[in-house]
């Protein structure tokens, strides 16, 4: 996604997020406990700054940070990080929803096809792939409700941000030689 | 967290020697390697021969890299490498992503990947602190499959038509497998370290004195 480029859904709006178009919403979420722990993300109040360095070293890597804006409003209510490896045609995706004001999987269900159409068609990939740490129980219900290929279980392939532990993570996958943006995944 | 290794550094085992490979290992003893089926495979290239120039292109990749290591397996006494390691370090995770070829097919069989890793994974795993270890191998790659099970590895996930081939252009299956430093060393500690033969332990290799 070029930094200008934007997907429209019927009720959300996807676009390219630039150091400058850093949302109040996102410095909250990141001391929203509840999310964090979702994450495996510390929990801490963020600046403006911060994050707006965070986006502008993720866009020099080759890392797009793409916006969920719902239409109705303009309120910026997640995210997706993406990861693109042109040579092997994949694209890697991460994914934040703000829980305490929408319902993820209401979300992604109607941005993922459109997302996932926008890769297959300007950037011709060709496989998406999530790695969803166990914490994150909502994306994983979400997934596998929506016919994402459970590849399997990462023993203990992060640490924890809290204790000592480590963290299993689930990989998915999805092959979007049929992702259209009118069709359900 | 783990650290990272020095800029330079050599692991030593009974037999062999580890080390990064620069441009100066570039040989015509290597010429052969990506004439073979399961090396085209690991370096997801075409079958040719591996010419001097691009093997110095190649070995050039690594050099100053941090989180990347070439390594190259030297028989005490012989300078050109029978096989090598490919080492990626997640430190921030205390992961390590490590890709394994013996290219010289007369030290396949010999028990050199397991003496080689034992180094390896003392060194990564009790000196540097990494905590888990992740090999990807394709389905057919039976005998690799064979060694990690063999060796304490767990099978975690198939990823499918994860990988487009630089050749052909088709995608094509990948697994992943992974062990955990505490159970590596409960293999290590379990494990024979050197292949017996009719009850004896193997002191030579195969067409070698």
């Amino acid at each position: 996604m070029s930094r200008k480029s934007e997907v429209l859904t019927k009720r959300f709006r996807l676009a390219p997020i630039s150091p400058d178009k850093v949302s109040d919403n996102w410095i909250r979420w990141t001391g929203d406990p509840v999310l964090m722990s979702q994450l495996n993300a510390r929990v801490r109040q963020a600046t403006r700054a911060d994050i707006q360095r965070y986006v502008a070293v993720s866009w020099k890597n080759r890392r797009m940070i793409i916006g969920i804006y719902a239409r109705a409003n303009a309120q910026h209510i997640g995210l997706y990080e993406a990861a693109i490896d042109p040579r092997h045609g994949n694209v890697t995706l991460d994914t934040l929803v703000d829980q305490q004001r929408y319902d993820l999987s209401n979300v992604l269900s109607e941005t993922d096809p459109a997302l996932l159409d926008f890769f297959a068609t300007e950037h011709r990939i060709e496989k998406a792939v999530a790695l969803v740490v166990e914490t994150n129980t909502p994306l994983i219900r979400h997934y596998e409700a929506t016919g994402w290929l459970k590849e399997g279980v990462l023993r203990q392939e992060y640490p924890a941000v809290a204790g000592n532990r480590r963290l299993d993570v689930i990989q998915f996958g999805r092959f979007l030689d049929g992702a259209t943006a009118g069709k359900p995944l | 967290m783990a650290s990272l290794p020095p800029p330079s550094f050599i692991i030593q085992t009974e037999n062999f020697t580890l080390r990064p490979i620069g441009r100066e290992d570039a040989s015509l003893a290597l010429e052969s390697w990506t004439e073979d089926e399961t090396a085209v495979e690991m370096l997801n290239t075409k079958r040719r021969q591996w010419s001097i120039a691009e093997q110095v292109a190649y070995f050039a990749k690594y050099e100053g890299q941090r989180t990347r290591f070439l390594l190259g397996l030297f028989p005490h006494g012989q300078n050109e490498p029978v096989g090598l390691f490919i080492i990626k370090l997640r430190a921030e995770d205390d992961l390590m992503l490590v890709t394994h070829l013996i290219g010289d097919r007369q030290w396949r069989g010999t028990g050199a990947s397991r003496e080689a890793s034992i180094g390896i994974f003392d060194f990564f795993f009790n000196k540097l602190n990494f905590k888990k270890a992740k090999a990807n191998v394709r389905p057919s790659n039976r005998s690799m499959q064979w060694l990690l099970l063999n060796g304490g590895w767990r099978r975690e996930a198939h990823l499918t038509r994860h990988l487009r081939e630089r050749s052909s252009g088709d995608r094509a299956d990948v697994l992943v497998f992974g062990i955990l430093a505490d159970e590596w060393r409960a293999s290590r500690a379990s494990a024979k370290t050197v292949r017996r033969r009719n009850g004896e332990p193997q002191r030579g290799l195969p067409g070698r004195s």
